[in-house]
């Protein structure tokens, strides 16, 4: 018998999201006992700053460049490695509970597996495996998923539509009716992508996650492996928890985040400094694609919009908490507590207010590219619980599920196990981590390749529609932990740009060949 | 502001080959992907996609001087759409295939022409697969 794997994401969330992060929005609980029992990363880093490229990192341990998934509306190929099709040949039971989106959500003409299974009353379907074999569906026996609300046609939204079909219009309206992501204002102060959601909290996609989660486990023997990927679609926008439970946090009495820049004048003197896209988007000049509400403009945002996203945010995040601690009661109950590696993460961040902005984009700063990560061993690996400080990506979780079963790393993997203390983080060179940023779409162009190490980060902009190839980005992370200061063409800082240049070049994959089509726009 | 996506693709076959394949207007569901079944009716063309969706379009150009075929998709959730497609000969027995869809909502141009790539690749299959019975 192996060690048995929980896998659990959530979407969009903040690194500072979590108490034991030093958060102070919501009450996390159940994760800050996670990073007390396990090991707490500080620099947890995506490789992509968007759901799709970084959600295929997670299940092929490789860069965007490498899995060809370079932005949203890019399919990952069912024949791409997948880490689950390897746990599935170890013998493991696999499962995906909740926010897949390895394909597009947006597919008209169901072209897709992941949209056809809930209309199939399916759970898997067979599919080519990157080794010219065939199994499940990238290596999942049971496909269960889900997303912010009952849009897509997948089995939340199938279930819901059986069970609570009065539910289906409770939820905020993702598009607006020219297909764009919507920029529909609500809730108290009419803040963007917010909603007062009247569904009970039992029907809420969280929820239900945690639901379909226990009953997939409650299903599994004593002696069997499994890996369950509980995947929960919040706190991405939009933010519309149910609104019994919003009383929990005031949002007129929070304090606004420590990135919102109150005075407009300092904060546009900050965004002048960055590269051109971000001045463009905060003024409406342009949304690169469709990560943010096409016609929301950033610098129309008032303080107390932003106190209400926050808010909304924190009980969703809080909502989460709870409904993880049902699944670990779960465990407890049936015994195996003890037996099971949880990993806690997110798909990437969430700007929050930082520089003016909410949601994402190309914009790599701490609020989208730091992100909670956790380990917390099972009791049979004898691993000490620690914090470690060292980078590490998003890119080595694939080859640590793997030596957590026991099985052999793949050569096409292109991360390493997560480091277990600082010393070991430290012998085997977890010192830097790479972002990839690509969009083409409607004569817009962007392109961005970062570089974290420990104490900078640094972009370049790459020849598009926005730069000339001249345009970067490089913050003291110690010295300035909100990166408003960008010493990019800072002549003192010349030699610490160059050398983090010359690593980003050494080690960055190329582009696949051929590029693979955007075909969706999410 | 439409959306507008353009694929092309090269062709080693000469461009009347590929105009016997891209000119007939009924033919297109068997290089277009995901679609069945097509037939024409005057101007207008039923296509019924594998997923059972059925819609018609409307003929708008099918000009074999030009080597050009414009049509239009009717669907209540586009105001408009235009698929074109332009079959250039480069003179050395080589072709070139252009195929353009211009959509509002824009969305529309992405979610259709998406599969325009796909459609090309088919016609560079069945008309050099053509070609090469004619040469031989």
């Amino acid at each position: 018998m192996g060690r048995k794997i929980l896998f659990i994401t959530t979407d969009q969330q903040r690194y500072d999201t979590l108490g034991c992060n030093g958060g102070v929005y919501s009450s996390t609980p159940v994760m800050d006992r996670l990073a007390a029992e396990g090991i707490r990363y500080e620099r947890a880093q995506p490789q992509s700053v968007v759901c799709m490229p970084s959600r295929s990192t997670m299940i092929t341990g490789q860069h965007p460049s490498t899995h060809g998934v370079w932005m949203n509306g890019v399919p990952l190929d069912p024949r791409a490695p997948s880490i689950v099709e390897e746990l599935h040949d170890a013998g493991y039971s696999t499962a995906l509970i909740g926010k897949a989106h390895f394909e597009p959500y947006f597919d008209p003409f169901g072209r897709f597996a992941e949209n056809k299974l809930a209309a199939a009353d399916a759970f898997s379907v067979e599919d080519d495996w990157h080794d010219g074999r065939r199994g499940p569906h990238r290596g999942f026996d049971h496909l269960e998923m889900a997303t912010h609300g009952p849009a897509a046609p997948l089995h939340y939204s199938r279930w819901l539509a059986l069970n609570h079909p009065e539910a289906l219009g409770m939820f905020y309206p993702v598009l607006d009716s020219n297909f764009e992501v919507s920029a529909l204002g609500g809730g108290d102060t009419g803040a963007v992508q917010v909603h007062d959601n009247q569904i009970p909290r039992e029907w809420y996609h969280t929820d239900w996650v945690a639901d379909r989660t226990m009953a997939w486990l409650g299903e599994r023997g004593a002696d069997e492996d499994w890996f369950c990927w509980m995947s929960f679609p919040d706190p991405h926008h939009p933010w519309d928890p149910p609104a019994a439970e919003v009383g929990r946090i005031a949002w007129r009495d929070i304090d606004l985040p420590a990135g919102y820049i109150e005075d407009a004048g300092q904060r546009e003197g900050i965004l002048a400094s960055k590269p051109r896209h971000w001045m463009d988007w905060y003024t409406g000049r342009l949304v690169s694609n469709f990560e943010a509400p096409h016609d929301w403009v950033p610098a129309t945002m008032t303080p107390d919009q932003l106190r209400e996203v926050t808010a909304k945010n924190a009980v969703e995040i809080e909502l989460i908490d709870e409904a993880i601690g049902r699944v670990l009661a779960g465990l407890e109950a049936q015994g195996i507590a003890d037996q099971v590696d949880i990993i806690f993460t997110t798909d990437h961040g969430e700007l929050g207010g930082d520089f003016g902005l909410l949601f994402k984009g190309p914009y790599h700063v701490d609020g989208l590219m730091r992100l909670p990560l956790i380990w917390r061993p099972a009791a049979s690996a004898g691993i000490e619980p620690t914090s470690i400080s060292a980078p590490v990506g998003l890119v080595d979780l694939a080859p640590t599920f793997a030596a957590i079963a026991g099985v052999e790393a793949q050569d096409w993997m292109e991360g390493t196990m997560l480091p277990t203390s600082e010393r070991d983080a430290s012998a085997r060179g977890f010192e830097t981590s790479l972002t990839e940023w690509d969009s083409e779409l409607f004569g817009v162009g962007i392109h961005l390749r970062s570089i974290t190490a420990k104490g900078h980060v640094l972009t370049t902009c790459l020849p598009g529609s926005s730069h000339d190839g001249t345009e970067g980005e490089l913050y003291d992370l110690v010295e300035d932990p909100l990166q408003q200061h960008n010493l990019f063409d800072e002549p003192g800082h010349r030699a610490v740009r160059d050398d983090l240049l010359n690593q980003l070049w050494d080690t960055q994959p190329p582009m696949a060949e051929p590029k693979a089509q955007v075909v969706a726009p999410v | 502001m439409l959306g507008s996506v353009r694929y092309h693709i090269r062709i080693e076959a000469p461009a009347e080959v590929v105009w016997s394949i891209v000119g007939d207007p009924a033919s297109i569901a068997s290089w277009f992907p995901d679609f069945e079944a097509s037939s024409v009716e005057g101007t207008t063309r039923t296509m019924t996609a594998t997923s059972g969706l059925s819609f018609d379009e409307e003929l708008l150009v099918v000009d074999g001087i030009l080597r050009r075929v414009q049509y239009s998709l009717n669907l209540p959730i586009m105001s408009f759409h235009r698929g074109t497609m332009d079959v250039l000969d480069l003179g050395d027995g080589t072709s070139v295939v252009v195929y353009a869809t211009d959509a509002d909502p824009r969305i529309m141009a992405l979610v259709i022409g998406s599969a325009t790539q796909r459609a090309l690749e088919e016609i560079k299959v069945q008309a050099e697969a053509a070609a090469a019975r004619e040469d031989s």
